[in-house]
């Protein structure tokens, strides 16, 4: 299944779904909140996997502009691969839970509201080579995870606050 | 029995050009079926634009989808589809594929509503 070059603008709950899912590619997509909203009323995300394997997720642009909860929700997923995605003005660049095997590489994650990268209950994953700067709250949060690697990322001008 | 629009089971090579659906349940129902093509098409409010069942090489292009209540196109047990160049706007979901394989969107534009979930 992929999901390739849209235009996504707008939408309510998530752009992009893959639930019970495998071998999904997500790519070049552009996805936008152009309308301001108020994140503790609105639960947007832009792309939520959930339960979704073997998901490759690359050269997409997410940008919330402060409406999205988060740009990428990931959940109880595993062999996930994210490149080279622009993350931008959301609440959380990233959040990822109870999942393994992810690789996260040469990403941006700049002017979210929260963390750049939420990652709780994650393993075997691999962070390298991000751009994570401008985020309001900690660039890299890892929590309750093991057997993950952090390596040649680029942190700046994080966990300024409002 | 499926209401619909158009109603397509069990046929082959078909091509469904410049229709509009305003208001049906289903715009077009489309089971058991193989080589379909749907070009140029609208559909306005409804509860689904198209509903696909176990069909195979079917390709839905340059269609407009506004205000459909649920699932634009829903893609059911089905295997090579491929979906672009469609404009949806203010609509539940845009593509929902469910149990399904080979399913291609590319180049469309969502405005308003999910734009593809998957099961």
């Amino acid at each position: 299944m992929s999901v390739e070059n849209n235009t996504i603008y707008e939408y309510k709950d998530g752009g992009i779904v893959s639930r019970i899912s495998e071998h999904v590619k997500i790519v070049g997509n552009k996805l936008s909140i152009r309308e301001k909203r108020p994140m503790d009323k609105w639960s947007i995300y832009g792309i939520d996997l959930y339960s979704s394997n073997f998901t490759i997720v690359k050269d997409n642009k997410i940008v919330g502009n402060y409406s999205q909860v988060n740009g990428i929700w990931v959940r109880e997923s595993e062999n996930l691969t994210f490149n080279k995605n622009y993350i931008l003005r959301n609440g959380n660049g990233m959040y990822a839970l109870l999942s393994s095997n992810i690789s996260i590489e040469s990403n941006e994650f700049s002017f979210n509201k929260g963390e750049g990268m939420n990652i709780l209950y994650v393993s075997s994953s691999i962070i390298r080579g991000n751009n994570i700067t401008h985020n309001h709250g900690i660039g890299i949060s890892l929590h309750d995870s093991f057997g993950n690697v952090i390596t040649e990322n680029l942190l700046l001008f994080n966990y300024l606050g409002d | 029995m499926i209401t619909a629009g158009i109603r397509l089971e069990n046929v082959s090579n078909a091509v469904i050009e410049n229709f509009t659906s305003q208001s049906n349940k289903i715009g077009i129902y489309v089971a058991n079926s193989s080589n379909i093509s749907v070009k140029d098409c609208e559909f306005l409010n409804g509860y689904m634009g198209i509903y696909l069942y176990n069909s195979t090489h079917t390709k839905f292009y340059f269609d407009n989808f506004s205000s459909v209540n649920r699932n634009s196109i829903y893609i059911y047990s089905s295997k090579d589809a491929v979906v672009e160049h469609n404009k949806f706007s203010n609509v539940g979901v845009g593509v929902f594929g469910k149990y399904s394989k080979e399913i291609k969107i590319e180049k469309n534009y969502f405005d308003k509503g999910e734009a593809f979930s998957a099961v």
